[in-house]
């Protein structure tokens, strides 16, 4: 079932300038969904309209096929938790008098804080005042804001801008624990490294469009080209055959790049190999999502 | 119900905020420098020439000090301050994905507001009232007798102030929640003094003026009972409040995080 569909979206800050322009895309429930993009992309702004917090221009939001225009706001902040842009909280209060704001909002037990608060992995920081916290444990902080009344569908935002590789982890680590527990993710980043962990499908936006919109497994079957680097004795008798055989490649120092399906490698190694030349080395080097992303416009 | 929760998640927000500090700590710096000055200047706050029984004019005389400038600064300052704690925290964007309609969490901020007013307003009383016992060690003879204190005055001028301050209130709350400015609400509230000063010099009765009602509720009269004029501007007074309070319920639920 489809928890959110995005069709034809456009939004602008000011008149004739378009900031998000015809986006289109689903998010399928019970997986994590990547919002993809630079800083100044339009991800926090897309986040924001998803979540009702902005109008949109044009298009249309559908949340569990009902039009979000027509959904009333507090059903779906029961719904749904939402951690956007960076974690926002009352800094002469402390982390449990924050929480225990939300609390009486949601007309949750106090309880519950201690538990989302462990889940969020600051258990010890229960009477911290906010403004004393670190970026990092902020950003938890607003996790476990958007996690204390236990929505199916969270929406974060840069989830973990600010923490350490170790935090990194761990949010990751509880990412995929929450999505296990059958709930939908949608988070934004744009650490591509990161979301290539954790998504099941994704969008990539650049300047306010969609240049890539599907599931993450399709991306990197049909787009994460493989390139083999060989370097082999004779040379010319290996270029020889590359030609013939009408194999595209090009010259990297000693090496020759190959571009062929990563299944042929096997046969072309074994026709050199019976035309006597010797394989000094075989490299296969993976393009990442990182170089997808610059190569897609 | 909602409403409730609402205004239970804002007491807690204003805990050891500048609003509180400003409610108790300012309300008692009011009351101490007007006992410092009975205690150097006696025959001012206790003018027993005029008014026979002296709680008569240390309460007049403690109002006149407040209701032209002090109270509707005040008033003001509250107003624009417990908007600020989620400007200068950017917190709006928390409280809008909350499942509470917005218009609620209008109306719970301007009732914590009026009612933190309210508490701060009856603290002033209770330091009023208790503040000559404490004068009275300096003194050489009783001056105050706690027999004669004249509770119907104590409670016709907390009601009269109450009253005349809620079209303040209902304005500057109001102008807070949508400016998104701290210094604005100020601004306007110094023109809105300046104006009232103004208006009462020139017309005495400046009854569509909410910024005035204050100084008019003692200087109209400063009895115990109101008199038509003074039924008529708390009337106006509760009226702006109302009339504020409905355009905040109607423009709130429009408010999205593009103007935040």
């Amino acid at each position: 079932m489809q928890a959110f569909e995005i069709k034809n979206l456009s939004f602008s800050y000011r008149k004739n300038d378009r900031f998000l322009q015809d986006i289109s895309f689903s998010v399928d429930d019970n997986q994590i969904f990547g919002l993809l993009g630079h800083n100044g992309s339009g991800k926090s702004t897309l986040l924001k309209l998803i979540c009702g917090l902005m109008y949109v221009d044009y298009g249309e939001i559908n949340f569990y096929g009902i039009p979000l225009a027509k959904y009333a706001m507090a059903d779906l902040y029961q719904k749904i938790g939402v951690l956007i842009e960076k974690s926002v909280f009352y800094g002469h209060l402390t982390v449990f008098e924050n929480l225990n704001i939300i609390t009486r909002y949601r007309h949750i037990g106090k309880n519950r804080i201690t538990e989302v608060l462990e889940e969020a992995g600051m258990k010890n920081y229960l009477n911290v005042r906010a403004n004393q916290l670190s970026t990092g444990m902020k950003q938890r902080m607003g996790m476990a804001a958007a996690l204390i009344h236990d929505p199916k569908i969270l929406i974060l935002d840069e989830p973990t801008n600010g923490l350490d590789p170790e935090g990194i982890i761990e949010i990751r680590n509880l990412l995929r624990y929450l999505k296990s527990e059958g709930k939908t993710l949608i988070v934004s980043s744009h650490i591509l490294s990161e979301m290539e962990k954790i998504c099941d499908q994704l969008i990539i936006l650049k300047n306010g469009r969609s240049v890539y919109s599907g599931s993450l497994m399709d991306l990197i079957r049909n787009r994460h080209e493989k390139e083999i680097k060989i370097s082999a004795t004779p040379r010319s008798k290996m270029i020889e055959i590359l030609t013939t055989e009408g194999i595209p490649f090009r010259f990297d120092n000693d090496n020759i790049l190959v571009d062929i399906e990563h299944t042929k490698v096997p046969d072309l190694l074994k026709k050199l190999l019976n035309k006597n030349i010797r394989i000094d080395n075989v490299n296969f080097s993976v393009k990442t999502l990182e170089d997808l992303y610059i190569s897609l416009n | 119900m909602v409403l409730i929760r609402s205004i239970s998640a804002e007491i807690i927000k204003v805990r050891r905020s500048g609003l509180i500090w400003l409610a108790t700590l300012g309300t008692l710096i009011v009351n101490s420098i007007f006992a410092i000055l009975a205690l150097y200047y006696p025959d001012i706050f206790i003018d027993s020439s005029q008014y026979p029984n002296v709680w008569y004019s240390w309460i007049t005389f403690h109002y006149q000090g407040i209701l032209g400038l002090l109270l509707p600064m005040y008033l003001v300052i509250i107003c624009a301050l417990s908007i600020n704690l989620e400007n200068r925290n950017e917190t709006w964007r928390l409280l809008y994905v909350q499942p509470v309609p917005k218009y609620l969490l209008y109306l719970a901020k301007l009732f914590t507001v009026t009612w933190i007013f309210i508490m701060s307003h009856l603290f002033f009383l209770l330091l009023l009232a208790a503040a000559p016992a404490i004068l009275q060690v300096f003194w050489d003879k009783p001056t105050f007798h706690y027999k004669d204190l004249p509770i119907g005055l104590l409670i016709s001028y907390f009601i009269r102030t109450i009253l005349s301050s809620f079209g303040i209130i209902g304005l500057v709350f109001f102008i807070s929640f949508f400016s998104r400015s701290f210094i604005f609400p100020l601004a306007c509230g110094i023109l809105g003094f300046v104006l009232a000063s103004v208006l009462l010099d020139a017309s005495g009765y400046p009854a569509w003026f909410p910024f005035a009602y204050p100084a008019l509720n003692l200087s109209l009269k400063d009895q115990l009972f109101m008199d038509e004029k003074l039924w008529m501007i708390n009337l106006y007074s509760v009226l702006y409040y109302l009339f504020f309070l409905a355009g905040g319920i109607y423009f709130s639920e429009r408010d999205t995080l593009r103007t935040r």
